[in-house]
């Protein structure tokens, strides 16, 4: 009996015109959780997908307990009891927890019916064993994410997996969420079941992981216990290079206000929301998730309606019932969901970047094909997205080059103030700096900048001012010396802080 | 088969294709954009070796006749469904416009146009209102209007035919500049016209991005709204003309003139290659879509097969090219 739970060994993978894994070792013992971090691009996903059937590798051999398998498709990975949990939660929404759980595989009385009362009580029993508090009956469409995230893990745990993989786990919970998470799958560990965990969350790394492996640029750069190594040894490995301090903000003189949002309502959303955000500043909001900072952006810009209050842009009204009207007065919204908002995946790179500013490129409605071109071309030099052309379609960018598009969408509009939800998340440590310096430059050029974040660090660093929501009001204001993460995250659990 | 499921939030590789039938796959995308072309030849090639009729002028003008009407309409669809949506009413406008040309004859020429023109309008206007306010399936809506509108055609007509009176009137149908018919022209002048927008007007941009992604065009600053309800106004005028130019032809027109024509016109652009998802396509494929309807059309005749089996055929390569079209587009 091999300690190794599940083995890869010289794996090699090439798409076309692109080698996305050479000579890649893994190996995993049974109870341990080891983290798999590196750079979007690196190939985290495609040694996954490898790992969990949905690829086949051109080189290499996978080892199961010590033997060699083949694994054609995912269910034979599953056979094997490697089961992925993914970011989208493939659950379906209007069945019960006990029933996803055992969905495909329920248990039966005779022939042909279910054993609903057997079926609920085992699911009771997997939901304990891993300390998970939630009502086997309760439909899935009520649940929260991290709860439908939970469900997921029981399902893995259910078909008696031993190898659960975890893809972003933490990016949509909390802080309080991860902590029971990691409850989770300390349990998980005490069951002989291995994790594989993959996140851009570095800090999570040392708080639950054994082991840690850095990838870049396809291979393995390295394979350690958690216990011997630094985090800024592990950001080293995966930019390869060092990275002394994380980015720091330089000075930008603040200007006059350009932005005053005024006692905003929604029904259930917002409540009596008000700030003002000037040229050149940038004002970070924070909060958890479902505090409402998403609804008040696209509020602002018109994708949402609100019932009372007022947004002034540069002294007059701002009332726009359609993003339409935002963009036509300087106002642009970067998207949380960069792939299904942010852009349009079946359109070119240049496409992309013009799209919200053609209607003043214009001349009775027709506008210039070369021209579009250039000034794609000027803002790839500019940004630095890395793309062979401007005509690839923005899908097959990594998420730090698609995150830069999306800035040149908008920055092609030359706006007045810029909102920005989520702008680093699922970007690489390298791509994150560099869109944080674009930021500056922003800054410095005048534009006012709502930042929303849920990294915390960032937010400290990059705002020279701080808000922060909780269940739709703002509980905390802070001026860039008072804002601690403590603070921080006392006002987002919805404690009053008002000092600035 | 095995599908190979693709999970969101995840790199896409939409190059992959794994699985037994990833070949076919390969062959389909090569195909795709080429298809109509594809089809032309082939089914060109064989009609001239099994006829000798097909490759005379004579009859190559006939197919260019033939199909010079379906054209119009089609490219009116085309816009729509690069819009991801579709207009089943073409039908009936087409037929009612007919009947409002001559029943306002006595006004003018070009009043009475206008006027065919004008009912394209108001039921593509009533069209466009009804998807974007209500958010409603454009295929049901249109399928609605097709009916109402049908059925205040034969109201007006009591179900007769109507004849045309003034003779300037049939140029559209049966003029001729040279051996060309003007209808023709007019088609190809259409087609033209509507590549150019497509290509090179922010509105034709819009339409794209719209049919791609209907969310994200609206949060780019797109007045998506705005730009469907005119498409519906602009397909359902293209209709009108279809229907304008058809009486012309005939000399009379009637409530059903355009029975078939609302699957016809989808069908030839989705021969040309549009995908009926919506995001892709132009009108010079729309042109060698109807093209190839227009060839197979007529190889059937000349070859004498029977008037059904001109249906068994359309049907089995609509059938073949849909089948096509999502094994690529499969998400």
């Amino acid at each position: 009996m091999s300690e190794w739970i599940l083995e890869a060994s010289a794996i090699g993978k090439s798409f076309p015109g692109v080698r996305a894994l050479d000579s890649v070792d893994f190996a995993l013992r049974g109870g341990e959780v080891h983290a798999l971090v590196g750079e979007n691009g690196a190939g985290k996903s495609t040694l996954i997908k490898i790992l969990s059937g949905v690829y086949q590798p051109d080189t290499g051999e996978i080892r199961v307990d010590g033997q060699t398998v083949t694994l054609a498709s995912a269910q034979d990975a599953q056979r094997l009891g490697i089961v992925p949990v993914h970011q989208e939660i493939h659950l379906v929404p209007l069945l019960s927890v006990a029933e996803n759980i055992f969905l495909g595989r329920q248990p039966m009385r005779g022939r042909g019916w279910i054993d609903r009362a057997g079926m609920e009580r085992q699911a009771a029993e997997i939901l304990e064993s891993l300390g998970i508090r939630v009502d086997v009956r309760a439909l899935v469409t009520d649940l929260s994410v991290a709860q439908r995230q939970m469900v997921s893990i029981a399902r893995a745990l259910s078909s008696q997996a031993r190898v659960i993989i975890l893809d972003e786990p933490t990016a949509s919970l909390s802080e309080r969420e991860t902590m029971i998470l990691f409850e989770i799958i300390r349990r998980l560990k005490e069951r002989g079941v291995a994790v594989i965990y993959i996140s851009h969350r570095l800090e999570e790394i040392f708080v639950i992981a054994d082991r840690v492996t850095v990838m870049r640029d396809g291979r393995v750069v390295g394979t350690q216990p958690v216990a011997e190594t630094r985090l800024d040894q592990i950001i080293a490995k995966m930019v390869g290079r060092q990275m002394s301090d994380l980015f720091r903000k330089q000075e930008v003189p603040i200007g006059s206000p350009i932005l005053q949002v005024d006692r905003l309502n929604a029904e259930g959303v917002l409540r009596d929301i008000s700030f003002t955000l000037h040229r050149g500043e940038i004002l970070g909001l924070a909060g958890l998730v479902g505090a409402g900072r998403t609804e008040l952006a696209r509020a602002i810009f018109g994708a949402d309606r609100y019932d009372r209050g007022s947004v002034l842009l540069e002294g007059r009204p701002l009332r726009a019932r359609h993003p339409r009207e935002a963009v036509a007065r300087g106002v642009g919204l970067a998207p949380e969901d960069r792939k299904q908002q942010g852009l349009i995946m079946g359109l070119p790179v240049a496409q992309n970047i013009t799209l919200a500013n053609l209607f003043r490129r214009q001349l009775l409605g027709f506008f210039s094909l070369r021209a579009e071109r250039q000034t794609a071309e000027t803002y790839v030099k500019r940004l630095g997205i890395r793309t062979p052309d401007v005509d690839r379609h923005v899908v097959f960018l990594s998420g730090g080059n698609q995150q830069r598009v999306v800035i040149a969408r908008w920055l092609e509009t030359r706006p007045k103030v810029l909102i920005l939800d989520e702008p680093t998340q699922g970007v690489d440590v390298g791509a994150k700096a560099e869109i944080h310096g674009l930021m500056v430059e922003l800054a410095r050029a005048g534009v006012g900048i709502l930042l929303i974040s849920s990294d915390l660090p960032e937010v400290l660093q990059m705002s020279d001012r701080v808000i922060v929501m909780h269940e739709g009001r703002i509980t905390g204001r802070f001026s860039r010396e008072q804002a601690t993460q403590e603070m921080v995250m006392r006002s987002a659990t919805g404690e009053y802080l008002e000092i600035a | 088969m095995k599908a190979i499921r693709r999970e969101r939030g995840q790199e896409a590789r939409p190059w992959l294709k794994e699985g037994s039938w990833g070949w076919l796959r390969g062959v389909a995308r090569a195909a795709r954009g080429n298809i109509a072309f594809i089809l032309l030849i082939t089914i060109g090639l064989l009609a001239s070796l099994l006829s000798d009729v097909f490759l005379t002028p004579q009859n190559l003008v006939n197919i260019l006749s033939a199909i010079a009407v379906i054209g119009i309409i089609s490219l009116g669809q085309t816009m729509l469904i690069i819009a991801g949506n579709f207009d089943m009413s073409v039908a009936s406008v087409l037929g009612f416009a007919g009947i409002v040309a001559v029943a306002t004859q006595r006004f003018g020429l070009l009043p009475c146009i206008l006027l065919a023109l004008l009912a394209g309008v108001i039921v593509g206007a009533v069209n466009g209102l009804i998807v974007t306010r209500a958010k409603a399936n454009p295929f049901l809506v249109t399928l609605g209007t097709q009916s109402f509108v049908y059925a205040i055609a034969l109201m007006a007509t009591q179900s007769k035919t109507l004849y045309s009176e003034i003779p300037a009137f049939n140029i559209l149908g049966q003029g001729r500049i040279g051996r060309i018919p003007v209808a023709v022209i007019l088609f190809l002048v259409l087609a033209l016209m509507l590549q150019i927008v497509l290509r090179n007007t922010v509105y034709g941009r819009y339409l794209y991005a719209i049919g791609q992604n209907k969310e994200a065009a609206r949060l780019a600053g797109i007045p998506v709204d705005r730009v469907l309800v005119s498409t519906f106004i602009l397909c359902s005028v293209l209709a009108a003309l279809g229907g304008i130019v058809m009486t012309s032809r005939l000399n009379s027109t009637v409530a059903n003139a355009g029975f078939g024509f609302d699957f016809e016109s989808i069908i030839a652009v989705v021969l040309g290659g549009t995908s009926l998802f919506g995001g892709s396509g132009s009108a010079l494929l729309t042109v060698a879509g109807v093209l190839v309807l227009g060839v197979l059309n007529n190889t059937t005749i000349l070859l004498g097969v029977p008037y059904e089996g001109q249906f068994v055929v359309k049907g089995a390569v609509f059938l073949a090219v849909v089948g096509l079209d999502s094994l690529v587009k499969r998400r």
